[in-house]
């Protein structure tokens, strides 16, 4: 059996994709993967593997341009498609266009749902993440999205932090579960790294690269409550308590009261329809939305994954 | 008073104005950019997006509009923000993501002028100081003058002036303070400042939204219900004013029983009739129905049972089943369940080769309503292509949610638009049948354009 293997990113993904293309035959199965020794699949030779990504990414933007980014945002599907991405690219580099448009292929059909699933949540979160002041100037906002999202995050929304006297304003978001985080550091620089927790993505974000002002404005620096990562499932919760430092802070931020008694004004109750809320808004979003949170959280009403009854 | 304080009267003064979009402009500023398809931040317990901080200026007014919450003779509690402040709101909910920027109305608490030009003060704050390119939907009141609306316009996404009610009559009976002529003569002006900031010629796509002067032109809201106009009225309003002063969007917002004043229906009107405008609005915006098309052979008010795109197939039985194969693009978004997303995708795969019976609910067709009306070479999808008789067909294609009354979901028929209250909607005649007779020359309809044979 033909099993490929590569490690879940975008390199590794994209050189698959270039392996399979130079190849002409597609893999009877993929896997993602860094353990290839335990897997015993077939990676693509770290030697080729830049070469071969970007051979396929020109190769598949001349069948069609629309390829490249719907297999791009098909990767970042949290339920991988690989195998369809392989078979659609190889499909597209013999047919062109028409196998973009054919619309109930499955393979196509796969690749399609997984880049809309993708969009939607991109969509979703472009709104509904929140972010908070900690260590300075920095601003960190944390989600546990079904897909990888966190770069194009990022760098959609880097313009609403603007500068201040001290550079450009450092911010972050924090994907908890895949512990990635994505953002602009205190060197003005964008960037993407491994961030095991909040602590960590607070420190990241405050450190100051060598000869660097010191000290920014102390505007706004009280570090504020950010939950920990939901508990897995079957832990009974353990690993994913609000962290300490949240628990014991009794201050408030008086800009979270307002947006919420803003939140609560804006919604008129004679139509009040929660299921449509409900909707557009699901629960397991809600953990991270200021105004889904209650204004006081005694300890006693701590939930043990951070979230408050 | 409290900042809190104040916010919370003031957002909920302003929560009767359906829009929050935040769609239509690529400014970039200092702090922060316009997202050209609009971001949704938040959804509140009524299952509206929040888009944008929407408030008040003040809810201090001057006028005495029967249906508003705010008009003069209310007892509610009064606020105004200071410039300052509200500055400073509009920041912080920014930099956290909470809003992509600011909708800014306001009570008429002094002269239109004035009003507006405080208004403009905030957002030249915003736009100056702050360096702030989130997107501004300000109000813009009829009576201010062309200077100050030139300055909202530059400061302002969008700019917007409320036509309120669908007649002349009906202003004057429900808003006697308000001239309906002088409402459309501020959207004349500011269709006039986007004609010109193109150069006299109406563009479209990244040539309109790039524009300096309003890029995201203009909108209004129309409330329904509190006078007994019909859906034809407002459907054919609607459609004039699209085709005279070219908005945006029409918003429409079912009314809310705000008084117990007996110009009013002492009951507010079902959620479905706003819905089904919503529905019509889309159509003739976006699928190139015209605004007689909607609601034909004399009927007054949209049916509750069927969407208007079902209700128009089923009075054009002759036209249907649709050959997808062959149909062009304007044939494809007639046919129900069928919309711009499935209409290309039937485009694609005819040109891919891959069209067939089989391959329509890959497509994205909602096929509980298409497949009724569709072939694909000659062959029906399972279970259509024989004759079901209309009663039949129309009870399949019903959409009418259950039954709840009130703004809660969908009044009993016939029972939309009648005061069941016993109220007699003051000097606003309401016929028995509860289907008013609205004279063809009424002076806001004319204004547009209705009535001369232009619809
Ligand atoms: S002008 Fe009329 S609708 Fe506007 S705030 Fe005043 S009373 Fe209300």
């Amino acid at each position: 059996m033909n099993v490929l293997v590569h490690d879940g990113d975008a390199a590794g993904f994209w050189a698959l994709i270039g392996l399979a293309l130079e190849e002409g035959s597609c893999p009877d199965s993929v896997a993602r993967t860094d353990r290839q020794d335990l897997f015993g699949g077939r990676a693509v030779p770290s030697a080729r593997s830049a070469l071969l990504a970007s051979r396929a990414r020109v190769r598949l933007e001349l069948a069609d341009h629309r390829a490249p980014d719907e297999l791009e945002l098909a990767r970042r599907r949290g339920r991988p498609v690989d195998l369809a991405c392989l078979r659609l690219a190889l499909a597209l580099d013999r047919d062109g266009p028409d196998a973009f448009d054919r619309h109930a292929d499955p393979d196509r059909r796969a690749v399609r749902a997984a880049a809309d699933a993708v969009r939607r949540e991109f969509h979703r979160l472009e709104g509904l993440l929140r972010f908070k002041p900690v260590s300075g100037r920095a601003w960190l906002a944390t989600c546990e999205p079904d897909n990888e999202l966190v770069d194009l995050l990022a760098a959609h929304l880097a313009p609403r932090f603007g500068s201040d006297s001290a550079g450009p304003v450092p911010f972050g978001v924090l994907d908890l579960g895949r512990c990635a985080l994505a953002g602009r550091g205190p060197d003005s620089r964008i960037f993407t790294e491994a961030c095991r927790d909040v602590e960590a993505a607070a420190s990241r974000l405050a450190a100051r690269p060598a000869g660097a002002p010191s000290a920014p404005p102390a505007a706004e620096r009280a570090p504020l409550p950010l939950p920990a990562r939901s508990s897995p499932r079957g832990d009974g919760g353990a690993s994913g308590r609000m962290d300490p430092e949240a628990r014991n802070h009794e201050d408030r931020d008086p800009d979270e009261e307002l947006w919420r008694a803003y939140f609560e004004a804006a919604s008129n109750p004679v139509r009040a329809n929660p299921e449509l809320q409900r909707r557009f808004v699901p629960e397991r979003y809600r953990r991270h939305l200021t105004e889904f949170q209650a204004a006081r959280a005694p300890r006693d009403e701590m939930h043990p994954r951070g979230e408050v009854r | 008073m409290e900042t809190a304080e104040k916010l919370a009267i003031l957002a909920a003064s302003a929560r009767y104005d359906a829009s929050c979009a935040s769609s239509g402009s690529t400014r970039r500023g200092a702090l922060g950019a316009a997202s050209v398809g609009g971001v949704c931040h938040a959804w509140t317990e009524d299952g509206r997006c929040v888009s944008l901080l929407k408030v008040l200026l003040s809810n201090r007014c001057r006028y005495d509009c029967a249906y508003c919450a705010n008009r003069a003779s209310a007892e509610v509690p009064r606020a105004a923000f200071e410039t300052d402040e509200l500055v400073r709101i509009v920041v912080s909910f920014y930099r956290r993501n909470y809003i992509e920027g600011l909708f800014l109305s306001s009570g008429v608490f002094a002269e239109p002028d004035t009003v507006m030009e405080r208004m403009n003060e905030v957002a030249r704050r915003l736009r100056r100081d702050e360096g702030f390119g989130g997107y501004i939907h300000l109000k813009a009141i009829p009576g201010a003058g062309e200077r100050t609306l030139a300055e909202a316009g530059f400061l302002a996404d969008r700019l917007s002036a409320n036509i309120e009610l669908p007649t002349a009559r009906a202003l004057a009976v429900l808003a006697p303070d308000k001239d309906g002529r002088a409402i459309v003569g501020m959207m004349r002006a500011i269709d006039g400042r986007i004609l010109e900031d193109t150069d006299g010629r109406h563009r479209s796509g990244a040539a309109r939204r790039n524009r300096a002067w309003a890029p995201a032109g203009q909108s209004t809201q129309l409330v329904v219900g509190a006078s007994p106009d019909s859906d034809r009225e407002i459907v054919t309003l609607a459609g004039a004013l699209y085709r005279e002063v070219r908005l945006r969007r029409v918003y429409y917002s079912a009314y809310l029983p705000v008084s117990a004043d007996p110009r009013l229906p002492g009951s507010p009107p079902p959620l479905l009739r706003e819905h089904r405008l919503y529905q019509a609005d889309w159509l003739v915006r976006r699928y190139g129905f015209s605004t007689g098309e909607i609601l034909e052979d004399g009927a007054e008010n949209l049916d509750p049972e069927l969407d208007p795109k079902s209700a128009w197939a089923l009075r054009h039985l002759d036209r249907f089943p649709v050959e997808l194969a062959k149909a062009p693009w304007e044939e494809l978004l007639r046919v129900p369940g069928i919309g711009a997303t499935g209409a290309r995708r039937i485009l694609e795969s005819r040109r891919a080769g891959g069209l067939s019976v089989e391959a329509l609910p890959s497509l994205g067709l909602v096929m509980k309503r298409a497949r009724w009306f569709v072939t694909v070479h000659g062959r029906a999808p399972a279970g259509a292509g024989k004759d079901l008789g209309l009663p039949r067909l129309r009870a399949l294609l019903s959409d009418r949610p259950a039954t709840r009354g009130g703004v809660d979901g969908t009044a009993p028929a016939g029972g939309t638009r009648r005061d069941e209250a016993g109220g007699t909607h003051g000097a606003v005649p309401v016929p028995a049948d509860g289907i008013p007779t609205v004279p063809a020359a009424d002076p806001l309809q004319l204004e547009l354009g209705i009535g001369k044979g232009a619809a």
